[in-house]
């Protein structure tokens, strides 16, 4: 999945991306209000990560301005322990709302919960025929086996199995799963698939000429 | 509110008190007044009567009459009771020979004419004895006894609810006229229950006259001490509002309000200050316990771990400097006047500092300069150089390189002067009014790690303050800002 954080302390930014990309997610990061609004409008993240306290434009500023074009997932951070802040945050079109300082562990939960929510999937673990995959843990088990699974190959089964019964283009794949700073080779998106298909069964992911790749509900 | 212990219906009482009292007095009064007229105007028609009676009796002697008639008196065979019409046959018979007792017969015809009235009157001869009555007299009238033989005026006696006016004649007859008291009872007592009927009506106005006025002015006690119960209740934003400002009620009001607005705006204060304050501590924490999570969460490479405990040393960093400033703020706020102040020379405090910072400014590519004249003034020199390490690393932190920051002391209408001069980019006026405010930042997109938490120039005034001095700013936005210190001299 991907994420962008935004939060205007240098430190504190390295350590929450680090977090995230740790998670599986591939990260994004802004250090202001400007950049964040940038990014966030010209990208289709799965969830943003956003501080309140930004120079140059707020959070609350940037969220409306989002808001406008996107229904990307967003988690507001704040120092501030004012129930008006959140209820401001919240109203204003944030998804949800951590106070500062963050446990990295609930960040991470919330995010997943965000990604989850916002393609229809209340729980965590999602079965498709025989196969069941556990978004929480970022896992995946056929027939009961666990299967063996690297962290691009698991992040790119979630992206499918979260939208099982559409079609995803490969553009779409290459930009869920990687960051603005990676420069993957083009054919490796079809690698992963490849890999998939092998634990999986043939037919678990279904390639539509020209279209892309598709997962049967 | 128990009503004994409320001021209204103390003032309440009090005025009714008074006007009771006022209204008892003026009846009082009033009724005797009424009293002692009322009886000397009965007292004045007995003395007519009674005068009457002595000219009838007279009246003979005008006539040519014997003295000895009067003096003789009525025939004793003779009684009151037949008086009526014997006088009038007497009359009709002619005044040519009046029979003994003629006078007499003529005022007694006089008092029974008027039946209404309750007059009786009774004669007596020398003898002491009755010799003539009027039919209203009563039984058994006592004669008078003359006190004094030679007083001849008339004189009064109360008797079982008659008043008798009395007189003795030369001869030596005693002439009474009485009137029974019970009508001028009747009548006194009736204008008794008048004047109290009136008297209770009008108190009754004024007891209301009077709580209406106490209502009036309690209304804006009333007025201030809901606001003061609601304030008092937690909402500090409420104010009593009253509409008589010129009162002193009002003066009172308007003062309370003023301090309940002073007050709500410390209170605020005080909760932006903390909750700033919390806000810039939660960014370290959040730093190191972010980091020592990560850290902790799998096996790492030792420069993973060099990488953590670098952030977290950073961050704990942060956090001193902050505490530090937090607390000099607490003192700075505790002791209104700086202690340890001894007498000190700016200009030697200032080249000190410009010797210090000349490494700085050069590896930033600024340059340093220095005007400095000799400025001696009683102060913390500690305090002092806490104000010229962060005006000038704040000069060096916000001017680009290849620009001036110049540092200069002079002495100015009892005043010791330091000023720091830059040609960075200036601040803009929006910024000014707020740039000694605790926690503020003029330029936002300063990172936060590099920009400081606010607190310097709050501190550095508080400082000033201490001092007796103050700290002010100008600035152009292109060409610059210009801080200078002023500390009152020393001496």
């Amino acid at each position: 999945m991907r994420v962008l954080v935004v939060e205007d302390e240098p430190d504190l930014l390295r350590t929450l991306a680090q977090a995230m990309r740790e998670e599986g997610h591939a990260v994004d990061e802004a250090a202001d209000g400007d950049e964040a609004l940038y990014k966030a409008t010209e990208w289709d993240y799965d969830a943003i990560v956003l501080d309140v306290m930004l120079p140059g434009q707020d959070g609350f500023e940037v969220l409306k301005k989002v808001r406008a074009v996107k229904k990307t997932p967003v988690l507001m951070l704040t120092a501030r322990t004012k129930v008006n802040d959140r209820i401001h945050g919240l109203d204003s079109g944030a998804d949800d709302y951590l106070l500062k300082p963050v446990d990295l562990d609930e960040l991470a939960a919330r995010v997943r919960a965000l990604i989850r929510r916002a393609h229809g999937d209340a729980s965590a673990v999602i079965a498709i025929g025989g196969i069941r995959v556990d978004t929480a843990a970022r896992r995946a088990t056929r027939n009961g086996e666990p299967v063996p699974l690297t962290g691009r190959e698991y992040a790119l089964l979630e992206f499918l199995v979260l939208r099982r019964g559409r079609i995803v283009t490969r553009t779409d794949l290459y930009e869920h799963l990687h960051d603005e700073n990676d420069t993957p080779t083009s054919n490796l998106v079809d690698v992963h698939v490849f890999n998939l298909r092998k634990k999986f069964g043939a037919d678990f992911i279904v390639t539509l000429r020209g279209q892309g790749y598709s997962i049967e509900a | 509110m128990k009503w004994g212990k409320s001021i209204r219906w103390r003032i309440q009482a009090w005025h009714g008190a008074l006007l009771l009292v006022v209204f008892i007095g003026f009846c009082i009064s009033a009724y005797r007044l009424e009293r002692s007229n009322v009886r000397r105007n009965g007292d004045r028609d007995l003395e007519i009567r009674l005068a009457a009676m002595s000219e009838a009796l007279g009246g003979g002697d005008g006539h040519g009459q014997q003295r000895e008639g009067p003096q003789n008196g009525p025939p004793p065979g003779r009684p009151g009771r037949d008086g009526p019409r014997e006088p009038e046959a007497q009359e009709e018979s002619g005044p040519a020979r009046p029979p003994p007792g003629f006078a007499a017969e003529r005022f007694l015809k006089m008092f029974e004419s008027s039946r209404e009235e309750p007059f009786y009157y009774v004669v007596w001869n020398r003898a002491t004895t009755r010799i003539a009555a009027s039919s209203a007299a009563p039984p058994g009238v006592p004669r008078p006894v003359r006190a004094d033989y030679r007083q001849s005026g008339v004189e009064f006696r109360d008797r079982d609810g008659v008043r008798e006016a009395f007189m003795f004649t030369p001869p030596g007859e005693c002439l009474l006229a009485g009137r029974s008291q019970v009508g001028f009872e009747n009548e006194m007592r009736r204008f008794a229950w008048k004047l109290a009927g009136i008297s209770a009506a009008v108190l009754g106005v004024g007891l209301a006259i009077g709580w209406w006025i106490a209502s009036r002015a309690m209304r804006p006690i009333s007025q201030i001490s809901a606001a003061a119960t609601r304030i008092a209740a937690g909402h500090l934003n409420e104010r009593i509002h009253t509409d008589e400002t010129d009162s002193e009620l009002g003066k009172l009001a308007m003062l309370l309000d003023e301090t309940f607005q002073r007050l709500d705006a410390a209170f605020d204060e005080q909760a932006r200050f903390t909750s700033d304050a919390a806000h810039e501590l939660r960014t370290p924490v959040s730093i190191i316990l972010g980091q020592a999570q990560l850290a902790l969460a799998r096996e790492r490479s030792s420069e993973d771990y060099r990488a953590t405990i670098a952030i977290c040393q950073r961050a704990a960093k942060r956090m001193h400097g902050l505490i530090e400033s937090l607390l000099d703020l607490a003192v700075l706020d505790a002791s209104p006047t700086s202690s340890g102040q001894v007498e000190c020379d700016l200009a030697e405090l200032a080249g000190q500092h410009l010797a210090l910072m000349h490494d700085l400014a050069d590896e930033e590519g600024i340059t340093l300069t220095g005007h400095l004249e000799s400025a001696s003034c009683r102060a913390n020199p500690d305090r002092l150089a806490q104000i010229l390490d962060n005006l000038l690393s704040n000069a060096l932190k916000f001017s680009p390189a290849g620009s001036e920051v110049h540092l200069r002391t002079w002495v100015e209408d009892g005043h010791c002067c330091l000023s720091v001069r830059d040609t960075g980019p200036g601040i803009a006026a929006e910024h000014l009014p707020h740039l000694f405010e605790r926690f503020y930042r003029a330029d936002t997109s300063r990172n936060r790690a590099t920009g400081g938490a606010g607190l310097g120039l709050a501190i550095c005034q508080r400082i000033a303050e201490a001092h007796g001095g103050s700290l002010s700013v100008e600035s152009q936005p292109g060409t610059g800002s210009c801080f200078t210190l002023r500390l009152p001299k020393a001496g």
